[in-house]
């Protein structure tokens, strides 16, 4: 069965044509967490992490067409050109995810990574950040104080990029975060 | 796919800058829209093409993200998604811990090949009783109780590592809040008991969970779930876990 398609997705946008080429278009990469502790349901309205990072999302593809690539992270990483990301499970193999990314970036679309944690593996995520050849910005969504805070306070330090906490209880900040951003890329 | 730039000049993704020019050429003629058979659009499309593929920095950024795409593996996310517990008749309904009370789930499978078990760094790591090795990894386990009862044949690797270890079926696992290692003493963690309908381990050892993950909000992760699916892949197991919020 053939998936549906996000208004407002490269996919969409690219309507028929080559995906690639429209992808180059595009502003920025958003870097998805789609780990399972995104199942949290401790966001707006006692909603889960990610269904308040999926309305995000659609909300910003369907106001910014063929301006959004996204690329989701958990046990392994995925490109999504038809605008939907993956129901979260498994680890945050964000290593996955920043390399996936990393064509983008060097395309020059501008990164932002959102997340609510610490990833498998800190050290090459680091490593990784610093080698990046464009900016990485960092929109941290969960509660305050945590490990996964700081380390993601860091990588966005090593990666020249902003930094910025979210907990989704006001997920228009996020969304208000995300557009300056885009329009910033643009 | 649709046609990329590769396709509209009808060239490999190898073809040397020669090619290129010699295929544009060609094509650039025949659907010149002054020619008999002339095309617009498609005299269009070979002019963007050439455009990209014969710059060099354009065509190595089309080429990088093209293979992203060519690269990607198709996953079948219902697939996966209806294997959550809850969400795949197959498989009994849980409630997460937590606030909402109790739950449990369970595993039954015969798969060995699916086993994969892989080490994580997570906040907390947690360690059997002198064992240097984590088991698991921890936030947080003040407000959650975790039960778990495995029920595995004496073939299987998790029988024999528990041989190896000092953890016993029906002994209270407890975790020290402070250094986070897991053993005897501290808050009460979970019990590893037998089964009624299996082999009674009467070995020990360690239960090796990838990884056991309680937040800061006193929920269960899935990620529990997925771990336990992985060892239940494995040859012999079927793992029970419930889980409650402690008083």
């Amino acid at each position: 069965m053939d998936k549906a398609i996000v208004p407002g997705s490269i996919k969409a946008v690219a309507k028929g044509g080559d995906v690639a080429l429209a992808m180059l278009d595009a502003k920025i990469v958003l870097l998805c967490d789609r780990s399972s502790s995104m199942l949290e349901k401790d966001a707006f309205n006692r909603k889960a992490r990610y269904e308040v990072e999926d309305q995000i999302v659609k909300r910003l593809q369907t106001k910014y067409p063929g301006q959004i690539v996204l690329v989701s992270f958990r046990d392994w990483s995925d490109i999504h050109p038809d605008g939907e990301l993956p129901y979260p499970s498994g680890m945050t193999n964000m290593t996955a995810g920043l390399e996936k990314a990393q064509p983008l970036i060097e395309a020059g679309l501008r990164a932002v990574l959102i997340s609510d944690g610490e990833p498998d593996d800190p050290y090459s995520v680091m490593e990784l950040s610093k080698q990046l050849k464009g900016k990485l910005d960092v929109c941290y969504v969960g509660p305050e104080g945590s490990g996964g805070q700081r380390f993601l306070h860091e990588v966005a330090r090593v990666a020249m990029g902003t930094f910025d906490t979210n907990d989704l209880k006001n997920p228009q900040l996020l969304e208000e975060r995300i557009t300056r951003l885009l329009l910033k890329a643009g | 796919m649709a046609d990329s730039p590769y396709d509209t000049l009808k060239i490999k993704p190898d073809a040397g800058a020669e090619a290129i020019k010699k295929a544009y050429r060609q094509l650039v003629k025949q659907h010149h829209p002054d020619s008999g058979n002339g095309s617009a659009d498609a005299f269009r499309k070979v002019q963007e093409a050439y455009e990209l593929l014969s710059d060099p920095v354009k065509r190595r950024k089309y080429d990088a993200v093209r293979k992203v795409l060519l690269d990607q593996k198709p996953r079948d996310d219902e697939e996966r998604k209806s294997s959550y517990p809850g969400t795949n008749p197959n498989y009994p309904s849980w409630t997460m811990g937590g606030y909402s009370g109790s739950g449990s789930i369970a595993f039954y499978s015969s798969s060995a090949s699916s086993a994969s078990v892989t080490s994580n760094v997570y906040t907390q790591p947690v360690y059997s009783m002198g064992s240097q090795q984590p088991i698991g990894h921890l936030i947080n386990a003040s407000y959650t109780t975790i039960s778990i009862s495995m029920v595995m044949s004496p073939s299987s690797n998790q029988y024999k590592a528990m041989s190896a270890m000092g953890l016993r079926i029906g002994d209270v696992i407890r975790i020290d809040p402070n250094t986070g290692m897991l053993g005897y003493t501290g808050l009460p963690l979970g019990q590893i008991q037998s089964s009624p309908t299996g082999v009674v381990v009467s070995g020990s050892g360690v239960l090796h969970f990838d990884l056991i993950i309680v937040s800061a909000t006193g929920t269960i992760s899935t990620q529990i779930t997925d771990a336990l699916r992985k060892m239940s892949g494995m040859s012999g197991v079927t793992a029970t876990v419930s889980i409650s919020q402690s008083p």
